[in-house]
């Protein structure tokens, strides 16, 4: 009911000059409505400076007020809400104001009945609410939902597009796109290359950061890295004819299994391969032991080939290149610098493995592997922490596979090395913690992309293997962005280094304490060198090259990885601006005109530079006042006028849920 | 010398996320609708006035020295420890508690699970998920945050930290006491300068009036090119752009108002020059200008609702002014030493001062301390085991005549169904008008409050 009648407000509002072909209701105005008005309402609705800017002395019969309908649609909400007249003016009897209640509904019936079955015309409207959410949703790429936080629309719930005159603009309402602006507008996440928006705000450090590291873990998480897929594939390989796939290549099946191709080629030729001693000789047995296929069975060999999986992976578990930090008198070995060499160092062997590993008969014991021993706290750590160290060591000395004949080490180790080379002990790091690698029996496992700092925040990459093995072209770039964005977005690099110079770790122990920096000089080069030539200084007198390198390396990463940011985060402000415009022009759901850029553009330049807002908050508040603009709100690309763009309205891009 | 770490430079190479909150976000909004009830009590009389109640929070990060933490007695005779010896002259106005605990901080690991459910009760999510709770400061200040400029101000005299803590909960928890929303702390502002220009040069309003100035001028012009039907739809667009902007303006108005009418009442509104860009080198007076900041948004009724870190969960600050050689965490594993305790009693003497300041601030026959609640708190009672199986706690200023001080409150031997913080923050925010069936653990008020 509510719908139709709103239908023929529309129908109303676009005929006008209407016949005052209604004598009864015309004599009903001048004699019961029009006194009523005069005496409560015209007071501040008359004049120039007329009240909401709307003028009823105006009003001498129906025909002004039908082709003025809509405004009459909102005097009888007023007048049934008891809002108007204000609550400290006068009030008219309870009875006029039933009358002039009574009156514009019987012209409201009066009208449905006689343009009854027109649609009427769609109208210039505001967004429904529903649209409201869609349209976020499309021009973020978040369902971030603020409409739910809106008055329910009235009638209107589904958005149809030509009930627009029931959607109405409020004050209030018009407060809650404000706010529903600025909370769409903290999701923003700059990036290099533009902007994007995050499913969360974006205010605070720890949330920037879960955010690019999530990015990150997923990227990995999404990679083919699983041993056994390899194997099953290469046993379709060998059975493909069997499987009534004769045509099938190691690419074609690589492909439709979504596996690395080059590794998989890598996979089969090491299986096909003839090793006579070491690990690969029990692999090969059981690969040349999986199941045959009798017709389409292509899952036969499924669980043959994760118990290959697991022995390739309990092999290099127990062989895996493990490095201390490199010892230096009068240098804190967990000190940022070595803990981050031995993370380069692991990650650059993944592929090779430990010899100490090894168990040659006769040999005198080889020693313990080494694992990194953060502290511990409390009784119940030492003691979970110790025993997983006790049976970790305890497994590797137990197991079969590491056993060599007499005098064999050279052929063994030489076979291991083809192995480890196929089998790395790991494509990636996606977690560590102080007690590497026994970190999944301990407290440590979960901290995603640590560096295996005690006590402070700290990231290390250790990817390599992937990228070298799995990854092509496309996906090594990917992977490579995610990380510059993880430092441009989240600042990891610079926060670890201002927690290191302020930190209690940050003093350089052992030597002369250096002079702490002021905050805004503590990221600058001069800063950073001056760190590094204080611990090579302390560590000069060891005299261990590899010690100098580690310090030197670790110092100079910082600052380029530092500078690398500050000088990505200028470049980017001209694309950030660029994609401004672009979200300008889906927002307006058309494009913008020349003199439309020049504004937006305006706008961010006077916040900077009178405002004197940043160049992030300067593009949030532009994106703010975007998102309230009646370009956007306002469904102007219904109507049949051009609407200030050089062009008719262009194709919506995003939803319109259209009426029948 | 530098005293804190700190992680966030001046330069505008990160945003200024504080400002941009103090722009909009939890704040801009609700003053604008709730202005008439706002403009109501500040253009009324002043002779009936009710004052608003504030709610303050100051937090020492690791503890206490257990040995220099004790009162005895009430009123005049109330007898002070060492550490608490600052609030001496204001004892008539203060309530010492002892004994109270936080049970869902127990048993987690220690340091960032024992600190990030302090002030919400709240289950914490280990990982690299965030799960709190909402903070009874910002409990209090959406009830009471809505009439004015800002809901509330959190500020921390230390730079937070992120990553992972041995125990496996995000370092996030150890940095952050106030909570908005479960799943993401308040930012800090760090920053006394821009804390300063979100109360004084109301940049968030201003950036809303622009804001509004031109989606204004945008619908003029469309106004122009379209049809009178449809410009009876954009009329309703422009009538309510100028509502709101005729709201935001008289809320600016309301706030010069409010500052008169405080200058009126107590000679001078306590003036404040804007602090210097950058974060100050001197902890001290890092601490003295973020107390002032609180008093004279309390006083000028600019917000209702505070927290300030003085010094965080993990502290890394550096107290050489105290003679002290160690950072903060460090000192806070031999925390009975008196290193320590200078270290406790320099958070003590902040709070003192801040709590000072607020008393020489008349406001109708008392102080704007008489109308406030100020806490001060830790997160640990004694470092060197990471205890919290109490908590060290003072609560300053009247509450408006709803909170008896002068007294020394203990719970320790009272049971644990009967000493739990989350029953102290249910009896608080009964007396800012929040009544809640349960709050974090506790489902009872605290007795005898």
């Amino acid at each position: 009911m509510q719908l139709r009648a709103s239908l023929v407000t529309l129908a109303l509002a676009a005929v006008p000059a209407f016949a005052a072909s209604n004598q009864p209701l015309n004599q009903q105005f001048t004699q019961s409505v029009r006194p009523v008005i005069a005496k409560y309402c015209v007071g501040c609705h008359s004049g120039n400076s007329a009240a909401a800017q709307f003028d009823l002395s105006a009003y001498d019969s129906i025909d002004p007020v039908l082709r003025d309908y809509p405004r009459w649609e909102l005097v009888l909400k007023r007048l049934n809400a008891n809002e108007m007249p204000p609550k400290q003016a006068p009030q008219p009897p309870a009875e006029a104001r039933h009358q002039i209640v009574a009156w514009i509904q019987t012209v409201r019936a009066e009208e449905i009945r006689k343009n009854a079955s027109d649609p009427g015309v769609v109208l210039n409207r505001r967004l429904s609410n529903a649209e409201y959410n869609y349209t976020i949703r499309d021009l973020t790429g978040v369902d971030l939902r603020p409409a739910n936080e809106f008055p329910v629309d009235p009638a209107n719930q589904a958005g149809f597009d030509n009930s627009g005159e029931s959607l109405e603009m409020s004050p209030g309402l018009m407060g809650k796109y404000l706010e529903a602006a600025r909370q769409t507008a903290d999701h923003l996440v700059l990036k290099p290359d533009g902007f994007a928006f995050a499913p969360w705000p974006m205010l605070v450090e720890t949330d920037r950061e879960h955010y690019t590291i999530q990015r990150i873990v997923d990227f990995y998480d999404r990679q083919p890295t699983d041993f056994a897929d390899y194997f099953q594939a290469a046993w379709r390989y060998k059975h493909r004819v069997a499987l009534g796939e004769p045509k099938a290549t190691l690419a074609t099946i690589a492909t439709e299994n979504k596996l690395a191709p080059r590794y998989l080629a890598m996979v089969w030729q090491f299986l096909e391969s003839k090793e006579e001693v070491g690990p690969a000789v029990k692999l090969q047995t059981m690969w040349r032991e999986l199941p045959a296929p009798q017709g389409h069975q292509p899952d036969l060999a499924h669980n043959a080939c994760v118990q290959m999986r697991d022995y390739v992976r309990r092999i290099r578990r127990h062989t895996e290149k493990l490095f201390n930090t490199p010892a230096a008198p009068g240098q804190n070995p967990n000190s940022q610098a070595f803990v981050m060499w031995r993370n380069r160092e692991i990650a650059a062997h993944r592929r090779d493995f430990d010899a100490t590993a090894l168990r040659v008969e006769g040999e005198p014991p080889q020693p313990d592997p080494i694992i990194t021993r953060g502290p511990t706290f409390g009784k119940g750590e030492e003691i979970a922490v110790k025993q997983a160290i006790a049976d970790f060591i305890k497994d590797r000395q137990n197991d079969p596979d590491l056993a060599v004949p007499a005098g064999q080490r050279a052929r063994y180790e030489a076979a291991f090395a083809r192995f480890s080379s196929v089998f790395p002990s790991g494509f990636y790091a996606r977690e560590r913690g102080r007690f590497y690698p026994v970190d999944s029996y301990t407290n440590d496992s979960g901290r995603l992309l640590g560096a295996g700092f005690h006590n402070v925040m700290g990231y290390f990459r250790d990817d390599a293997t992937l990228a070298e093995l799995i990854l092509d072209d496309k996906g090594r770039k990917e992977l490579d962005t995610l990380w510059q964005e993880f430092d441009f977005i989240a600042d990891y690099t610079i926060r670890t280094w201002q927690q290191f110079v302020f930190d209690a770790g940050g003093g350089g122990r052992g030597g002369p304490p250096l002079v702490k920096p002021t905050f805004d000089e503590s990221t600058t080069q001069a800063t950073i060198f001056r760190y590094r030539d204080h611990f090579l200084d302390l560590a000069a007198p060891a005299n261990n090259p590899a010690v100098m390198a580690a310090i030197k390396y670790h110092f100079d990463s910082i600052n380029a990885e530092i500078r690398w940011v500050e000088q990505a985060r200028k470049d980017a402000e001209p694309r950030h601006l660029d994609a401004l415009l672009k979200f300008a022009a889906r927002a307006y759901r058309r494009p913008l005109a020349q003199d439309e850029r020049n504004e937006i553009l305006a706008y961010y330049h006077e916040l900077r530079e009178k405002g004197n807002l940043t160049h992030e908050e300067a593009i949030r508040s532009s994106l703010v006042s975007l998102l309230v603009s009646p370009d956007f709100l306002y469904r102007a690309d219904l109507v049949d006028v051009s609407f200030g763009a050089p062009a008719p309205a262009a194709k919506s891009q995003t939803v319109t849920q259209k009426g029948k | 010398m530098k005293m804190s770490h700190r992680t966030e430079p001046s330069s505008p190479r990160i945003p200024r996320r504080a400002i941009l909150r103090g722009a909009g976000v939890t704040m801009a909004l609700p003053w604008l609708e709730s202005f008439a009830a706002k403009a109501a009590t500040t253009t009324g009389s002043t002779t009936a006035a009710v004052f608003p109640k504030r709610f303050g929070v100051v937090f020492l990060g690791c503890g206490v020295n257990e040995d220099h933490w004790s009162s005895e007695g009430s009123g005049a005779d109330m007898k002070l420890s060492k550490s608490l010896s600052p609030l001496e002259p204001l004892k008539s106005k203060v309530n010492v508690i002892h004994g109270l605990f936080n049970k869902g901080a127990m048993g987690l690991g220690i340091h960032p699970p024992q600190t990030g459910s302090l002030l919400t009760g709240a289950h914490l999510e280990k990982g690299a998920v965030l799960h709190s709770g909402i903070s009874i400061d910002q409990m209090i200040a959406n009830h009471v945050g809505q009439d004015t400029l800002q809901s509330s101000m959190v500020l921390a005299c230390e730079q937070p930290i992120t990553g992972f803590h041995e125990s496996n909960f995000s370092l996030a928890y150890s940095s952050h006491i106030s909570w908005q929303s479960p799943d993401s702390p308040v930012p800090n502002e760090c920053y006394p300068a821009l804390a300063f220009d979100m109360l004084f040069e109301n940049r968030g309003s201003l950036v809303n009036i622009s804001i509004l100035d031109r989606v204004r001028e945008r619908a003029d012009r469309l106004s122009r090119k379209i049809s009178a039907g449809d410009n009876t739809k954009l009329d309703e667009y422009m009538t309510s752009v100028r509502e709101v902007e005729k709201r935001v303006e008289g809320m600016r108005k309301a706030q010069d108002k409010a500052q008169e009418e405080a200058k009126g009442q107590s000679k001078p509104v306590w003036a404040m020059e804007r602090p210097a860009n950058g974060l100050p080198e001197d902890l001290r007076e890092h601490a003295r200008l973020m107390c002032d900041l609180i008093a004279i948004a309390f006083q000028t009724d600019k917000t209702r609702v505070a927290s300030l870190i003085i010094s965080r969960d993990l502290s890394a600050m550096y107290y050489p002014f105290l003679e002290v050689k160690e950072g903060h965490h460090g000192a806070s594993h031999s925390n009975n030493n008196d290193a320590y305790e200078r270290i406790t009693r320099f958070h003590v003497q902040q709070y003192a001062y801040l709590a000072s300041k607020l008393n020489s601030m008349p406001e109708g026959d008392g102080t704007v301390l008489d109308n406030s609640c100020l806490m001060f708190l830790s997160n640990l009672w004694i470092g060197r085991t990471h205890n919290n199986s109490r908590l060290p706690l003072v609560l300053t200023g009247g509450l408006g005549g709803t909170l008896q001080t002068g007294r020394t409150l203990d719970y320790t031997s009272a049971g644990d169904e009967n000493r739990k913080i989350c029953s102290l923050y249910l009896s608080l925010m009964d007396r800012y008008g929040i009544k809640l069936d349960r709050f974090g653990d506790a489902e009872t008020r605290l007795e005898r409050i």
